[in-house]
């Protein structure tokens, strides 16, 4: 292998260490409009007049947009591509605001500054309604989802999904044990550090360029086509840099506003974010409350589950629907469980909207799952990693849910290697120590899922030119959200081309000369656009070797690329540029190479963590000491981004176990932690020392062998912690985050001692 | 109404008018087109705005640009000469980048640690940079760029 | 959109002109880390007021009787300065954990006192050791005020905050309790002076902060540590008082029974510092709450 499998350095590290990559925000011009928004201080309220005679008498204002003058077009936020059916509940600027943080009007003016003071000044009617800010609240609000005409009715569930396999009627009365576990997790929030920005500028063609940084191009286009009742070639997306997403910029809510004013005004128009404005204003992960019950024989089997979960998705439905039926996909690729019932039920409440953040549910429900099956090892009185290693899937399982081979699925490996390196055994044996500090370690598994197979036509097609100056061109709408995916990409091109992955020159993604591409989604990137790349390059490499018969006078199958040039065997060789030339003055196209790769699979990724933490019983802080992560990723291409992917899942995970949420107020629908200083995140000295162990046997189906990485770094995190706690303390502790105030409510309501024998 | 505000920036001396409630970040993006350090939060949380004001490691979101008459400001443009300095390299070497949003404020408040401290332990590091969320890395690998550079120069220092 | 003026005097005296003619609404602004935090709108006209200039407001100074500190004196210089160290440690330390580096190097003792946060780090301290503060009012005289009675909206611009020094107290320590461990609003923080030999307290007062709008004296735990020796039972009269007097500060907020529980691990941390026993080392682990 030339560059699969190396400790590549990003193809754009030094324009980021310079500080010279321009993000959205970035690109200045004087031309540019700005745009503030005005926001709703209302759980639910009827918009019913908009005065901004003040803010348009300011200079530099050219307008005001709300409801009554702003197309009333219906969408949903989440749909990858055009005209797709979906619940279309959100509009640019609602009648109704449905959120504290809701849009209310816009003030677009020649600066940011004017802008933002114009829309302090803007005077809003409101009609309070009442809100619904429990899922407990919301599951008394019972109704179909669409009225008659497809409308919303913002009644419940939004979704429901149920599922039965195996005979758990049996399974449960076979259990010697039967153990339920009540848990919950709490709204998180990305916090990438770019806040969500955009930029929509009218072309000379009348078209409207949308720079964005998204995860999808294409999604972005069919949601402003949506949301503007527009057609969407009108609208040209392009991709920008982007600084970090976790799933925070999968749906486009920035960008139909954008477009609309560019339209409007015929100029330029900058929509940039502050920080509260992205923390109430764009999406969360949605909360859920959950009841898990688990029939145990006595040595550990798991003979039957049952699951009961309410998914809290906010005020609108983006893709929150898909909710429940995803956790149940990605649930039942864990263990092989012979019986399963399983019950999810999402749910309108009037706070913030939620959305993908890394994992899709998977987050929510492995959390709930290794949370539960911890507490009933514990009852049981069987070793949390032996619990797991009875029941985890093996290298060729068939999941139940949808029937779907798991591939080479290593977790019972990932587990084994990581109790070994973690040193579980002797740690777990330690004891929790006497006195104000204990100590404990935990444990969890993970899976998730590698692309969208078989719910969605999973395929994407690669080109590659070689180009005049023997570069190579990748066209193909890559999204890379910051982790590193065009370097990986790159590599998985270079490795049959025989030139630096810096060599590969990506094209950003681009709907005007991008083939469709579902995006950077669903742990999808190496595996589904990996292959196409691996196939075309291949393709490309075979074309240039042909190309290069002549200069070489050796049969295409004695020639070797590599060094970014072709050789012969006896050491002649041509430089790629070389023959790019020659190519070029004989009238010869220069060779490029297209293929498609359509997925017939979708194997699991695995993972195994391991925490040690201390817990001060005094003041209820927790100090995650040590940390293993053992993963499953078929073949590292990178090992070193797929390291740094894993660590930065583990900073996120540490976060949603201990202090992590946007605590919405349940009696007023306020996000308390809508600021950095308020929504607390483990910041460096948070950190425990991380060992990442890479589990590489190779998946039969991806590139090189290589499976996904990027969500499944941060799933099975936060039970890991929460488990090591748990054993700390002799709790069973499943309400995250695990604040100071909890540990102490469970101290005292055990009522024991703290610094008790 | 605007003032003329003189400084020097990344050793340049520069001059431009800048609005009294206008922020030393705004200043440096807007006005000189210094727009490597980021805006993430307004609040002397995220330190992606981190700028050296007078050699110290500051939020510059959090400096009103009139209150940098006659200082110093270093950015990360001026971390770099003719190619990448030392701790930029590192940092791309050890994977201490990834999305690159936090990255020019972390490099900074790094060069300003080692201004201060040329050997900084990994735990003093984890102080130095504890004002500067990165939401990609988990820190790792920063912390182990900005020793690895310290370690790096010593030896430097020690051959020269 | 006119928006504020601005001023940088550069002496006490050019300061005192802007305080008693410039353009009201005046704002003053020395490190700007609370001032100039988002969604803390800056007055749409008057004037702002940079202390930052004036020479004779920054630095620290030490006599026999006095430590005075200038109020724009940054709270890095308070962790930095060993005179600081020794002769009043919980104001070192409190200082050292008071934000980030790149707030430390901007944020100053003046403004923390000013901005009269609940969860302020340094304040608590000041209340602890007595401190007096010059204040350069708006009419243009100074005055001197104990730190208990200023008024933070109407009082005018702290120029000095004075620090008595007294060989009868010769300790004190600080510890604050946040979410996390460092760059982190305290929940809790509890500031103690004491006079101890080694083995016995002499007079003793402790405040404690973010259990109410301002620090809070807690004569009671004071009562329970005063003249007596660091023993089993003044621990355990110790803890019982915090608790007490914590839960009537906070009584009826939702925090309270975790706070009046995690006051006891904050204040055994404080005063282990005050006491010189290294926290790392789990000092006083052998008590139970």
């Amino acid at each position: 292998m030339n560059f699969v499998g190396r400790r590549v350095p990003l193809v754009d590290g030094a324009a980021k260490a310079a500080g010279r990559l321009t993000f959205v925000a970035d690109m200045q011009g004087t031309e540019s409009l700005h745009g503030a928004l005005v926001f709703s201080p209302h759980a639910h309220a009827r918009i019913v007049t908009v005065d901004a005679a003040e803010a348009l008498a300011l200079d530099g204002v050219l307008g005001v947009h709300w409801h009554a003058n702003t197309p009333a077009n219906h969408y949903n936020s989440s749909i990858w591509h055009i005209d797709q059916e979906a619940l279309a509940d959100e509009r640019m600027f609602p009648e109704i605001a449905r959120h504290i943080g809701d849009r209310v009007a816009a003030i677009v003016a020649e600066t940011e500054e004017i802008a933002r003071h114009a829309a302090a000044l803007v005077r809003v009617e409101y009609e309070a309604l009442a809100p619904v800010l429990t899922p407990s609240a919301a599951l008394r609000r019972i109704g179909p989802a669409t009225g008659a005409e497809g409308e919303p009715t913002f009644d419940n569930p939004v979704a429901e999904e149920r599922f039965a396999f195996g005979d758990p009627e049996g399974g449960f009365a076979a259990a010697s044990m039967i153990v339920e576990v009540d848990v919950s997790t709490p709204r998180s929030h990305h916090c990438a550090i770019e806040t969500h920005a955009c930029r929509a500028a009218p072309q000379p063609d009348g078209r409207i360029l949308v720079s964005t940084p998204c995860q999808s191009v294409f999604a972005v286009q069919a949601v402003v086509a949506q949301a503007l009742g527009v057609p969407a070639d009108r609208f040209r997306v392009v991709k920008t840099p982007i600084g970090g997403s976790f799933g925070g910029k999968a749906e486009p809510i920035l960008e139909p506003l954008c477009a609309h004013f560019a339209m409007v005004y015929g100029r330029p128009v900058s929509l940039r974010f502050n920080r509260s404005e992205t923390f109430v204003s764009t999406r969360t992960r949605s909360s859920v409350t959950a009841t898990m019950t688990l029939g145990l024989r006595r040595d550990g089997r798991i003979t039957a589950r049952q699951t009961d979960i309410v998914v809290d998705i906010g005020a609108y439905s983006t893709g929150g629907n898909y909710l429940p039926g995803s956790m149940l996909q990605r649930l039942v690729r864990l263990y092989d469980v012979p019986a399963e019932l399983y019950r999810g039920r999402a749910v309108y409440t009037n706070t913030p909207p939620t959305g993908a953040f890394r994992g899709y549910g998977s987050p929510q429900i492995h959390t709930v799952a290794e949370i539960a099956l911890d507490i009933a090892a514990g009852r049981l009185g069987i070793d949390p990693v032996r619990i797991r290693a009875r029941n985890l899937v093996a290298p060729g399982a068939i999941e139940p849910r949808g029937g779907l081979d798991l591939g080479n699925a290593r977790a019972r490996d990932c587990l084994q290697r990581g109790a070994d390196a973690f040193g579980w055994t002797a740690r777990r044996a330690i004891g929790q120590g006497t006195g104000r500090w204990r100590k404990g370690v935990g444990v969890a598994c993970a899976t998730h899922i590698n692309g969208c197979y078989p719910a969605e036509d999973e395929e994407t097609t690669a080109t590659l030119h070689l180009l005049a100056d023997g570069r190579v061109q990748l066209i193909l709408a890559l999204h890379d959200l910051g982790c590193g995916a065009d370097t990986t990409i790159a590599q998985i091109a270079a490795e049959s081309l025989g030139v630096e992955p810096a060599a590969i020159d990506i094209v950003a993604a681009d709907t005007d000369t991008c083939p469709y591409d579902l995006g950077t989604r669903a742990s999808r990137m190496t595996y589904i656009c990996g292959e196409a790349v691996r196939k075309a390059s291949s393709a490309l490499a075979d074309r240039i070797r042909n190309d290069a018969v002549l200069d070489l006078n050796a049969a295409a199958g004695d020639l070797v690329l590599s060094s970014a040039s072709v050789w012969r065997g006896d050491g002649a060789s041509l430089a790629l540029s070389d023959l790019a030339a020659r190519l070029v003055r004989r009238g010869v196209d220069l060779p490029s190479a297209t293929r498609t790769h359509r997925a017939t699979a979708n194997p699991g990724s695995y993972a195994a963590h391991f925490a040690a933490v201390e817990v001060d019983t005094w003041t209820g802080s927790v100090r995650v000491c040590d940390y293993v992560a053992a993963h499953d990723v078929g073949r590292a291409v990178n090992p070193m981004l797929v390291e740094g992917q894993i660590h930065g899942g583990i900073q996120i995970g540490i976060g949603y176990a201990l202090y992590e949420d946007v605590a919405i107020d349940p009696r007023d629908g306020r996000m308390r932690g809508d600021s950095f200083s308020r929504y607390v995140l483990a910041n460096a000295p948070e950190m425990p020392p991380m060992r990442v162990l890479l589990v590489e046997e190779g998946e039969p189906t991806g590139p090189y062998g290589a499976k996904a990485v990027g969500e499944i770094a941060t799933i099975p995190v936060a039970a890991a912690v929460v488990n090591a706690v748990n054993h700390a303390l002799g709790t069973e502790l499943a309400t995250l985050p695990l604040s100071q105030e909890r540990i102490l409510e469970a101290l005292a309501r055990r009522d024991i001692p703290a610094a008790a024998e | 109404m605007p003032s003329t505000l003189s400084l020097t920036v990344n050793g340049r001396s520069v001059s431009a008018p800048a609005e009294p409630g206008e922020r030393l970040s705004r200043f440096l993006r807007e006005r000189l087109g210094l727009t490597g350090l980021k805006e993430g939060c307004c609040e002397g949380e995220c330190g992606a705005c981190t700028v050296l004001l007078d050699g110290e490691p500051v939020n510059s979101c959090l400096v009103l640009a009139l209150q940098a008459e006659g200082c110093e400001v270093v950015t990360v443009e001026g971390l770099s000469g003719d190619g990448l300095g030392d701790l930029q390299a590192m940092f791309i070497e050890r994977g201490a980048v990834q999305c690159g949003y936090c990255t020019p404020g972390m490099l900074v408040a790094a060069e300003g640690l080692l201004r201060n401290n040329p050997e900084p332990t990994d735990a003093e590091t984890r102080s130095a940079l504890a004002g500067n969320i990165c939401r990609c890395t988990g820190f790792q690998t920063i912390i182990d760029a900005v020793v690895a550079t310290a370690a790096a120069r010593g030896q430097a220092g020690d051959a020269a | 959109m006119s928006g504020p003026g601005f001023a940088a005097p550069a002496s006490i005296a050019e300061l005192g002109d802007v305080l008693t003619a410039a353009p009201r609404p005046l704002r003053l602004i020395a490190g700007g880390t609370d001032v100039l935090v988002a969604g803390r709108a800056l007055p749409a006209s008057g004037t702002l007021v940079d202390l930052t200039r004036i020479a004779a407001m920054r630095g620290i100074a030490v006599d026999a009787r006095y430590l005075r500190i200038g109020a724009c004196t940054p709270v890095a210089a308070l962790c930095r300065e060993a005179q600081v160290r020794a002769l009043l440690p919980a104001l070192a330390d409190a200082a050292a954990q008071c934000g980030s580096v790149q707030i430390r190097n901007r944020a100053t003792i003046g403004g923390n006192i000013a901005n009269a946060a609940p969860a302020a780090d340094l304040v608590p301290v000041l209340h602890a050791a007595a401190a007096t503060l010059r204040i350069l009012t708006t009419g243009g005289t100074i005055a001197d005020a104990p730190i208990g009675e200023y008024l933070p909206d109407a009082s005018g611009a702290i120029l000095d905050v004075v620090i008595p020094l007294d060989p009868a107290w010769n300790r004190s320590g600080f510890a604050k309790l946040g979410p996390r461990r460092e760059v982190t609003i305290a929940r809790l923080n509890i500031a103690i002076c004491a006079g101890f030999d080694g083995t016995r307290f002499g007079k003793v007062r402790i405040f404690a902060g973010a259990v109410a709008p301002r620090p809070r004296r807690l004569a009671r735990v004071e009562a329970a540590l005063a003249g007596r020796a660091l023993d089993a039972a003044t621990l355990r009269a110790f803890a019982d008082a915090l608790a007490d007097e914590v839960n009537e500060a906070t009584r009826g907020r939702a925090s309270n029974a975790y706070k009046r529980r995690a006051v006891i691990g904050v204040g055994m941390d404080a005063l282990a510092k005050t006491v010189g026993m290294d926290c790392d080392a789990h000092p006083f682990a052998g008590f139970s709450p």
